[in-house]
């Protein structure tokens, strides 16, 4: 079975997913382009070698609709024979989109690949694709649907994480995103996103407040309350988690993840291809898993998922030196952390999507990145990305550097 | 029961007025007269357009219950009772496309089928009347209005304002319906038919419904939009907290708008019979049209209708409740899981347990619904121990007094109705493994397949 290796990957900075944040402007398939057109040149790359673009978008509708990849891919001037594909698993779909191209790789039905994704959260806001599973009622009914906010409630309720604890988390997020930042961790994979006359819009992520103090964050009313205790998705979470009297309400906007804007790409191939391109190799994809779990506290799949993929690997949670996992919620990342007893100094050390968002398509790619940066950086050779994905999903994915 | 007659501009008034009752119900004779008036009319060259009256000062009271009681049992099935519906379906639908136009004329209240009938006109007009009251109440019997009132009410006012009158079987007043746009005019009593008939002669009535006609758009946000994905999110979640899905009909309902408004008018129709037919072969709909119908009906005719919250029944269920409550709790259950368990199958009012601290270890969440249902036989039995020792006149009295003064779930028909829908030898055995006692008289019934509440009680 050949390896996939990574060659390459990068990122635009991330902007706030508002009509006031600084990429607003710039379209979604924009997005795409520019980062597919910085990792061809940036490696001088034949694109007539890549054989696909495998993109994760969760809203693929509107103009991020019509399989984005491929047309991206022409519009950035790739060779026609580079084929596109759009896949959606969620928040996960970036990873997911990796792990797609990987598995391609690996079984020999690919040479080169460009996986990545691209979400423009503030021009197609979430749920703009409608569904079934919360809406339908039959649907809902027969999978206990709740929002993933409850979820996250839910967590923190089943585990005892308080409103210090959680907002503890987010203003660590926050430091550490910021101290990446003025170390230049992040100098080596970030895309600057440019206006039509050349300008740079934005070339940092927006979102990050190092000053950020437990106070400030006290202050934020919980954002599922209402939902929970009114709506009454409390007591369909209730049905499902028993023993408690009722749902711990802790999250709100600054202890979750940002709604941004961003867009990532990752290099990806065989041995012989990365050869032929002239390129080295940073990374190898040891292992990676997906997996279903329960879906109404929807959110703790990723150390499933974990433990799945160190499996597949013939690995330990010992044997890795990083970790990386969507801070979805504060909650979520806590309880990945408890659940595998991991050392809080090895997860996420330079912040999350807490401080710096979560485009939902783009972020598996940009924390798997994040984490190959990482591990060059401190000399370090294995890193676990996962993401937590609605429904009860969980993805991970197992790095090893070359 | 229909007599029509045709005035000199054509326009035929046709008058409803059952012998020998107050109230003109729906039944299938009724159904069947209906259908062949509309096609005679349909075919008669000299009617220029039709009006619906009533004989009664009310227009139509609903459907006849009775009709539902062929519906479940022996030899039925969802798909059965499904194509049952539908000659009622069809007659209604018959009215909406007969090629003339239609006009409802009530001179009061119109529930049930009997709105259901007027919304498959083209133009409806009641008369000012302050005992007229307007609505589809099925869902408080466990049923949907399943004549086409899931479909055409939101096709007439909106989604929005539909799904709370449809899941809660609200009452409009006149007034009410006419600011809701149910009802399209009011008129003075002995003005209505005129007024119907002045609809007609001015041109100002279709002979199709709006929704046979092309371009038709729904009122409010459309059924694709998100503003519709957000409204069934939340009804979703409402009546899922509120019924725990112990009420089939709030779900079915909720389907018949998400999926029939997608749809073109006839097919959607079917979608509605269809969920219908499950729903009316239920037990929870025989038990509460049994239960919230027929022995309430019983129970107002000899004045005993009151409940007695302080009654020996209604102590002996709670405290018997209450008992098993802490028994739980001894057996290692958390306060929370015997309340949540209490709650899930639709106690009004939770037994009396100590604080909330102290949970236990966690517990499997399949054991949710048994323990719930465990605390409902101890009321139960408490019931047929009350109904022995003569604190309750009646098995009917005893079902609706645990449903009034105890809190005992509506969806169960009261505690007897309980018995009788699990059969008490299953019932028994079901106690028998929660370690309750059986008393003796029970345990002769289950020998003798006997009932609290007879068959053919249904009927009557």
């Amino acid at each position: 079975m050949p390896d996939a290796l990574i060659y390459d990957h990068l990122r635009t900075p991330r902007g706030r997913g508002k009509p006031d944040g600084a990429l607003h402007e710039v379209t979604p398939i924009r997005l795409a382009t520019t980062v597919l057109e910085a990792v061809r040149d940036r490696n001088a790359l034949d694109t007539g070698l890549v054989d696909d673009v495998v993109m994760g978008i969760v809203m693929p509708v509107g103009e991020q609709g019509q399989c984005l990849p491929r047309v991206a891919a022409i519009a950035a001037g790739y060779a026609e024979e580079t084929a596109g594909v759009q896949i959606n698993r969620f928040c996960a779909s970036g990873l997911e989109a990796c792990n797609v191209a990987a598995a391609k790789v690996m079984a020999g039905q690919a040479d080169m690949m460009v996986a990545g994704g691209v979400e423009s959260m503030s021009r197609i806001p979430i749920l703009s694709d409608g569904g079934a599973w919360g809406t339908d009622p039959q649907v809902a009914a027969a999978t206990s649907f709740v929002p993933q906010g409850i979820s996250a409630d839910l967590i923190a309720t089943k585990w005892g994480y308080s409103r210090e604890d959680v907002d503890a988390y987010a203003v660590e997020s926050h430091r550490r995103a910021a101290r990446a930042w003025s170390e230049d961790r992040f100098a080596g994979s970030i895309v600057p996103v440019h206006d039509r006359v050349g300008e740079v819009l934005l070339a940092r992520d927006e979102t990050i407040r190092g000053n950020s103090t437990p106070e400030d964050l006290a202050r934020l009313k919980p954002s599922f309350a209402a939902l929970g205790e009114k709506a009454g998705f409390d007591a369909i979470a209730l049905e499902r988690y028993p023993d408690f009297a009722g749902i711990r309400h802790v999250h709100h906007a600054g202890n979750s993840s940002g709604i941004v804007d961003g867009a990532a790409a990752v290099l990806m191939g065989t041995r012989e291809a990365g050869k032929r391109a002239g390129l080295a190799p940073r990374a190898r994809i040891r292992a990676f898993a997906e997996i279903g779990s329960e879906p109404t506290i929807m959110l703790t799949a990723p150390s499933f998922a974990a433990e799945k993929a160190l499996k597949r690997a013939g690995m330990n949670v010992s044997d890795i030196d990083l970790f990386e996992i969507n801070e979805a919620f504060a909650a979520v990342a806590m309880r990945f952390i408890e659940a595998l007893d991991l050392d809080p100094e090895a997860v996420n050390v330079n912040g999350g999507a807490i401080a710096m968002g979560h485009p939902l398509g783009a972020t598996g790619a940009m924390i798997l990145g994040t984490a190959l940066d990482e591990l060059e950086r401190t000399g370090k050779q294995t890193a676990l990305v996962t993401l937590c994905v609605g429904a009860g999903m969980g993805v991970a994915t197992v790095i090893e550097r070359i | 029961m229909l007599t029509s007659a045709i005035d000199k501009d054509g326009i035929a008034l046709v008058t409803i007025d059952m012998p020998g009752r107050s109230m003109n119900v729906i039944d299938w004779a009724f159904t069947d007269a209906l259908r062949a008036e509309i096609d005679r009319l349909a075919a008669d060259p000299a009617v220029t357009g039709i009006v619906l009256s009533s004989g009664k000062t009310s227009f139509i009271a609903g459907a006849d219950l009775a009709i539902m009681n062929g519906m479940s049992g022996p030899g039925t099935s969802p798909a059965s009772a499904s194509e049952r519906i539908r000659a009622m379906t069809d007659a209604f639908r018959a009215i909406e496309t007969c090629g003339k136009p239609v006009v409802a004329a009530a001179s009061g209240t119109a529930l049930g089928g009997g709105l259901e009938l007027m919304l498959a006109c083209h133009c409806r007009i009641a008369a000012r009347n302050d005992k007229a009251r307007f609505g589809l109440p099925e869902v408080t019997l466990g049923i949907l209005p399943g004549a086409g009132g899931t479909q055409r009410l939101p096709r007439v006012i909106g989604i929005e304002a539909a799904l709370p009158l449809l899941l809660e079987g609200r009452r409009l007043t006149a007034d009410e319906a006419l600011a809701l746009g149910i009802l399209d005019e009011l008129a003075e009593p002995e003005d209505l038919v005129a007024a119907a008939k002045r609809a007609l002669q001015e041109g100002r009535v279709d002979a199709s419904a709006p929704w046979d006609r092309k371009g038709f758009a729904l009122p409010g946000p459309a059924i694709t939009s998100e503003a519709a994905s957000n409204i069934f999110l939340l009804a979703n979640a409402k009546v899922r907290a509120a019924g725990q899905r112990n009420y089939p009909a709030l779900e079915a309902i909720l389907s018949c708008v998400y999926e029939g408004l997608r749809l073109p008018i006839d097919k959607a129709l079917k979608v509605e019979r269809q969920y219908f037919g499950h729903l009316v072969h239920g037990d929870v709909a025989q038990a509460m049209i049994r239960t919230q119908f027929f022995a309430r009906q019983r129970l107002a005719r000899v004045g005993r209708a009151g409940p007695d919250p302080d009654g020996a029944l209604a102590s002996a269920c709670r405290s018997a409740m209450d008992a098993q409550a802490m028994r739980m709790l001894t057996e290692g259950m958390s306060p929370a899981f015997v309340g949540n368990a209490a709650r899930i199958v639709g106690l009004a009012r939770p037994p009396h347990l100590p604080g909330e601290d102290g949970a236990t270890h966690e517990r499997d969440r399949a054991s949710l619904r048994p323990t719930g249902l465990r605390l409902l036989r101890a009321a139960a039995l408490a019931a047929v121990a009350a109904l022995e020792r003569g604190d309750v006149a009646s098995a009917v009295e005893a079902d609706v007094h645990a449903i009034d003064a105890a809190g005992f779930p509506v969806w169960t028909g009261g505690p007897l109705s309980m018995i009788d829908t699990a059969g008490a030898a299953a019932f028994i055995e079901a106690c028998r493994a929660d370690g309750l006692e059986i008393p003796v008289g029970l345990a002769a019934m289950a020998r003798d397949g006997g009932r609290f509440h007879p068959n053919e009680e249904a009927a009557a």
